[in-house]
């Protein structure tokens, strides 16, 4: 600590050296501000070579938003400026990589939004006491929006001497209530400097929005949180005996007896999950007919696409049937495998999901 | 002789062919649920700790459940049923009959002498009816398919058939037999 308030002195010491007035040293004098803190996205050059790969480490990538159902990153490089008033001098600058992530829980109402600031080079007085401190704004949700814990977290400094510096700033957001809510929530850093009456203001980049709900027919697990745009992958594997016939099957529908390749990974046609009722009966009862599960016995008539999907028979004509064991039928739609799937992704009705069968 | 504490009916959706009794409460409570291969030694049920499965016939639309929590063990009654079979289950918490969306049944709590080992006796009748139904049998006042769940305190024992007589379930245990 001793060493850190000797630093924070010399910064002021050095910013008084250099002609620029501080707060303290402002007081009875003229009240002009004599330097401003400015803050803006780095441009490609001014990016490290090496930042691809210290982000794909993170699960990140520079200037984008990577995401999975349950994680999202968006990361980008901010400029820091401290610059002299009225000469427009640049004084100061900082280089820092700033990362905005999230881990959602599927049986959570609370997950864990995460501000990374790395400080990767700085020059200048910005060497010395550049702080910053970080928030998550709800306001751009429906409903109740969210709400986050601490509300702000920091100032924290950044200490240039020894190269990087990074601190760390993470909330816990809450979504209360119990319907289907969108969530937005951005986080906004302010940067700051002894030297600098004024602060900086940057909201980092947007993470995928979250959707939480309490959906009775997931698995009844209570409130969740998704990133909802990201389609959940249901993998079956030809090699898990428990399911085989049934594996087979879908990938023989997928890649020769239906027209399109319904489910199949990012070929563009999703299926939407259908919840359990009069539709998903439709579906059924159209693809095995009396007819079809009479000539398939004693084996179990299997349908794909899935009755409980929208892209089932009743709804679309583009569908297959197959004899399968009845277990392994039983099996693939049951607790451990796709109530499994629907569950841990909280896939709600009409919700895009892909199928995939593995070896 | 028993007494009958209580008893609740409902028609409960099935779909995918199977129900669970489960705690939904507990953490992961799926898990505790058996695997499909568990039921088939019967071709109808399976119980252990905190989960239980039963394999229905209709595998899209819904059946009549009925729930009976006894004392003690009831007289078996199989002229009216055409599978019967019992396992043990033990209860850290509630058990409650849910389908594999998680639909509560809205039917008692199986445990209803709070924790502990209970024997469950399950009995169907018209799974291959189920089973067989093309969709005439949406909309019908009472489903073709009925099971019945008697509860009652007992000491963990093994599975028991006392009897095994329909079409679905001699599937069953033939593909488990044959590998």
């Amino acid at each position: 600590m001793a060493a850190r308030k000797t630093l924070l002195a010399a910064a002021a010491v050095g910013a008084l050296a250099l002609g620029v007035t501080t707060p303290a040293a402002a007081q009875g004098q003229e009240k002009q501000q004599q330097t401003r803190i400015e803050i803006r996205e780095a441009l490609p050059s001014e990016i490290p070579q090496d930042a691809a790969l210290s982000a794909q480490a993170a699960g990140c990538r520079v200037g984008e938003q990577v995401s999975d159902r349950f994680s999202s990153c968006a990361e980008k490089y901010l400029i820091v400026s401290i610059v002299e008033i009225p000469s427009g001098k640049v004084i100061g600058t900082a280089l820092f990589d700033a990362q905005n992530k999230t881990r959602l829980n599927y049986k959570s109402a609370t997950w864990e939004q995460e501000a990374v600031l790395k400080m990767v080079r700085s020059f200048g007085v910005a060497k010395f006491g550049t702080m910053a401190s970080a928030e998550v704004d709800c306001k751009a949700s429906q409903g109740n929006g969210c709400t986050s814990a601490p509300g702000i977290v920091g100032p924290k400094v950044f200490w240039g001497l020894w190269g990087t510096s990074t601190n760390t700033y993470t909330f816990k957001v809450n979504s209360p209530g119990d319907g289907i809510v969108g969530h937005a929530p951005q986080t906004k850093v302010t940067v700051s400097h002894p030297s600098s009456p004024e602060k900086a203001h940057f909201t980092l980049g947007n993470i995928a929005p979250v959707r939480c709900d309490s959906a009775k027919n997931i698995g009844n697990i209570g409130r969740g949180c998704v990133h909802p745009l990201v389609k959940p992958v249901y993998r079956l594997s030809k090699g898990d005996k428990a399911v085989k016939g049934v594996a087979e099957h879908i990938e023989d529908a997928q890649q020769h007896k239906l027209k399109k390749p319904w489910g199949a990974v990012n070929k563009g046609y999703p299926l939407h999950r259908l919840p359990n009722g009069d539709l998903s009966r439709a579906n059924r009862d159209t693809a095995c007919t009396t007819a079809v599960k009479n000539s398939y016995k004693p084996k179990s008539c299997d349908e794909y696409p899935f009755a409980g999907s929208y892209e089932g028979a009743a709804l679309n004509p583009d569908y297959s049937t197959a004899p399968v064991p009845l277990s392994e039928n039983r099996t693939e739609g049951g607790f451990k495998y796709r109530g499994r799937f629907i569950m841990q992704n909280r896939v709600l009705d009409y919700d895009e999901f892909w199928v995939e069968i593995t070896k | 002789m028993p007494d009958l504490i209580g008893a609740a009916t409902a028609r409960l959706p099935v779909p995918e062919g199977q129900y669970a009794i489960l705690s939904p409460g507990a953490e992961d409570a799926q898990d505790s649920i058996p695997d499909t291969g568990e039921v088939a030694a019967t071709g109808l049920f399976a119980a252990g700790t905190d989960g239980a499965l039963v394999i229905t016939g209709t595998d899209q639309g819904d059946i009549g459940i009925r729930v009976e929590l006894w004392s003690g063990a009831p007289a078996a009654d199989d002229t009216a049923w055409e599978d019967v079979v019992e396992d043990s289950y033990t209860a850290t918490g509630t058990a409650h009959v849910q389908n594999v969306e998680g639909r509560p049944a809205g039917l008692p709590d199986l445990a209803w002498s709070g924790p502990g080992t209970y024997r469950i006796r399950v009995s169907v009748r018209g799974r291959d009816l189920g089973a067989d139904d093309d969709g005439t049998d949406a909309g019908r006042p009472a489903p073709v398919e009925q099971h019945l769940i008697q509860v009652w305190p007992a000491p963990a024992a093994p599975p028991h058939a006392l009897k095994l007589s329909d079409e679905l379930g001699e599937s069953w245990r033939r593909e488990a037999a044959e590998g």
